[in-house]
């Protein structure tokens, strides 16, 4: 299992999220990998190593943060293929979401999410919330190992 | 006057109805039993006529036969030829005789009923001796007489006698038959006046019918046409429902828009102002250190608005799911939640007997959290902090109502449903207060009574403990003085009263 360099998979549309995202990984310390995909279809191409990603090396991602609100394939969507395809529902998924609705939460919990995390307003929250996620599902969590 | 009422508008369809037919039957009941009793009455008279006229009418006429008969017998002897036949037709006559002074007898013990009878029959019995006298004679001068001429010249001799006799009979006869003619006349005309009252009854039926008719078919009418627009605001309601249908998942993706997207750019102006501060903060002069911080509390409390907004929307759209609560759990549970807020504070907080209410413990957990949150952050200032929660005793329930009708003149809802026995509950606190005069509108939605720097808050918590407890069917109020302190109070609906307003089961 080369979980060494699995990479984490941030699935967000949005540009200036991912930034923040990204700086905030930087600044919490969290060496693993990052790759970013923008939709919801490329989000399936790469896990299924489909499409633009038909070519990676079939190394699954070591933790999936997931937006809901997504072009093209929404978010719940592709946890619902995810959880589906049992090459893949080992993988752990954490909503990332600015969506407190609570009809988003049942239904992220019930294809299977592993975690679901409101996105806070606050940027210190926000920080934080990264970090101790990094450090739950990167450090302290084992996961089922998987490949594609 | 009966019309009228029948046909008044105070009146309801099924009252004109019951009216109506009532009156009709009534009035062509009465008219029949009238009838009869008329009839019967009729009857009754002819009976009475009948009995009148009858003895006198039968009595002479049975003498004027009689007396026929003996002038016949009279006639046969004295044309008789031989003394035998003579013998017999004389005892036949002696018969005839026996019977009419029987008869006699009799008809002079009946009584009169009119004194014209008297003279008519004293007539009959005057004339009556001489003509019996008449009759010996001819009988017995008849006995030795054959001759043809002896005979008629008998004849000649009975004759006066017997037309006096026979004539006052006649006269008795005719006056009693003419006795019995008026009363069939009278009796006649009774009847007759009898049939043009039941002809006249029988139109007023008729008349009383058509109208009982006019009245069902236009309660009928009134009742189709009632039913018509019925039908018709029905369509127009469910057109409404429709609407309100596509209105309300209009407003539901609004919702989750607002809750997704525009927290988003609030999440990016507070990331990115706090990622210039941490990257230049050298380069920054003090002021602009501060506007940085200002931009992102304005962020940061606009995304508390808007958490806000959103969880008092979804409350007004939850049901209300009412069971047995006791509230003291709740307050604990809430005292539990509020521990960081209370924390490095000097509060006493005083917990006094709570009843157990009929309500939605997830719903009235928000109003208790809220409440106490505000006692909380209003007592800053004191020293120390002094919160009570209470139940208000059913003496001191009556003061306080009409207090809080007077300080939340507004609001009307629950005044009906507040039934004397349900419990009053408040939360008192020994904070800053408010001013009386700006009590209505300490419940609005974003609505603040202290200054922003005073204060932390975005004006939600009241409006959400007002729209609880309102979906409870209940009424919220508060008193103050600045200065010293404020109390809230609330007390909930019946829950079969709430649940007819919210729609919510048990």
């Amino acid at each position: 299992m080369k979980y060494s360099e699995s990479v984490v998979l941030l699935v967000e549309d949005d540009p200036d999220d991912v930034e923040l995202t990204l700086h905030t990984f930087t600044e919490a310390r969290i060496t693993q990998p990052i790759f970013v995909v923008r939709d919801g279809q490329e989000a399936l191409d790469y896990i299924f190593c489909e499409g633009t990603h038909a070519a990676r090396e079939a190394i699954a991602p070591r933790l999936i943060l997931l937006d809901l609100k997504l072009p093209k394939i929404g978010g719940l969507q592709v946890l619902q293929a995810i959880k589906a395809d049992p090459r893949t529902k080992g993988i752990p998924v954490v909503i990332l979401t600015s969506s407190r609705e609570e009809r988003d939460l049942i239904a992220g919990y019930e294809l299977g999410a592993n975690s679901y995390i409101q996105k806070p307003v606050d940027f210190d929250d926000f920080q934080k919330t990264i970090r101790e996620l990094g450090s739950y599902w990167l450090m302290m969590n084992q996961s089922k190992p998987a490949t594609i | 006057m009966l019309l009228s009422m029948m046909v008044g508008r105070q009146w309801t369809a099924h009252q004109r109805i019951v009216v109506g037919l009532s009156a009709a039957v009534l009035g062509i009941v009465g008219l029949g039993m009238s009838g009869i009793v008329r009839l019967t009455g009729i009857k009754d008279r002819a009976h009475l006529i009948a009995a009148d006229s009858m003895p006198g009418l039968s009595y002479t006429t049975r003498m004027e036969l009689y007396t026929y008969r003996k002038s016949l017998l009279i006639q046969k002897h004295i044309v008789a030829n031989n003394p035998a036949e003579k013998r017999a037709i004389e005892l036949e006559i002696q018969s005839i005789d026996a019977s009419t002074s029987s008869l006699l007898d009799r008809y002079r013990n009946t009584p009169f009923t009119e004194d014209i009878e008297r003279p008519l029959f004293n007539e009959v019995v005057a004339t009556r001796p001489p003509y019996l006298a008449a009759v010996a004679e001819v009988l017995r001068l008849s006995r030795g007489t054959t001759t043809a001429r002896g005979q008629v010249d008998l004849q000649k001799l009975f004759e006066p006698y017997s037309r006096a006799f026979l004539g006052a009979l006649h006269a008795s006869t005719e006056h009693n038959l003419g006795e019995a003619d008026q009363a069939a006349q009278r009796i006649e005309g009774s009847v007759g006046a009898a049939r043009r009252l039941t002809v006249i009854e029988a139109l007023i039926s008729l008349l009383l019918a058509l109208m009982s008719a006019f009245l069902l078919a236009r309660v009928v009418a009134e009742t189709e046409s009632a039913a018509r627009a019925i039908q018709v605001l029905n369509l127009q309601l469910e057109e409404r429902v429709g609407e309100l249908t596509v209105v309300n998942k209009e407003l539901e993706a609004l919702t989750y828009s607002v809750s997704h997207d525009l927290r988003a750019p609030l999440r990016h102006i507070d990331g990115f102002s706090k990622i210039l501060v941490d990257e230049s903060e050298s380069d920054l002069s003090e002021f602009g250190k501060r506007a940085v911080e200002r931009i992102r509390f304005g962020a940061q409390q606009m995304g508390r608005m808007i958490d806000d907004l959103l969880e008092f929307s979804r409350l007004g759209r939850k049901d209300v799911a009412r069971r047995p609560t006791d509230l003291r759990g709740l307050v604990d549970e809430s005292v539990e939640i509020l521990k960081p807020a209370m924390e490095a504070r000097d509060i006493d907080l005083r917990i006094g007997g709570l009843p157990v209410l009929e309500c939605d413990p997830a719903l009235l957990k928000h109003v208790m959290v809220n409440l106490l949150s505000n006692a909380i952050k209003f007592t800053r200032d004191s020293k120390p902090a002094v919160i009570e929660v209470g139940q208000v005793t059913s003496q001191e329930t009556t003061g306080q109502e009409t207090t809080g009708q007077q300080t939340t003149g507004k609001d009307a809802t629950g005044k009906e449903t507040t039934g004397t026995e349900m419990p009053v509950v408040y939360v008192r606190d020994n904070g800053v207060g408010f001013d009386m005069r700006y009590v209505d509108k300490l419940f609005g939605i974003f609505q603040r009574l202290h200054r922003r720097e005073e204060f932390e808050g975005v004006g939600v918590g009241l409006a959400t403990v007002q729209r609880v407890i309102h979906k409870h069917g209940g009424r919220v109020w508060a008193e103050s003085e600045a200065g010293h302190g404020a109390t809230f109070y609330f007390v909930l609906g019946r829950a079969a009263e709430t649940s007819r307003n919210s729609g919510a089961r048990h």
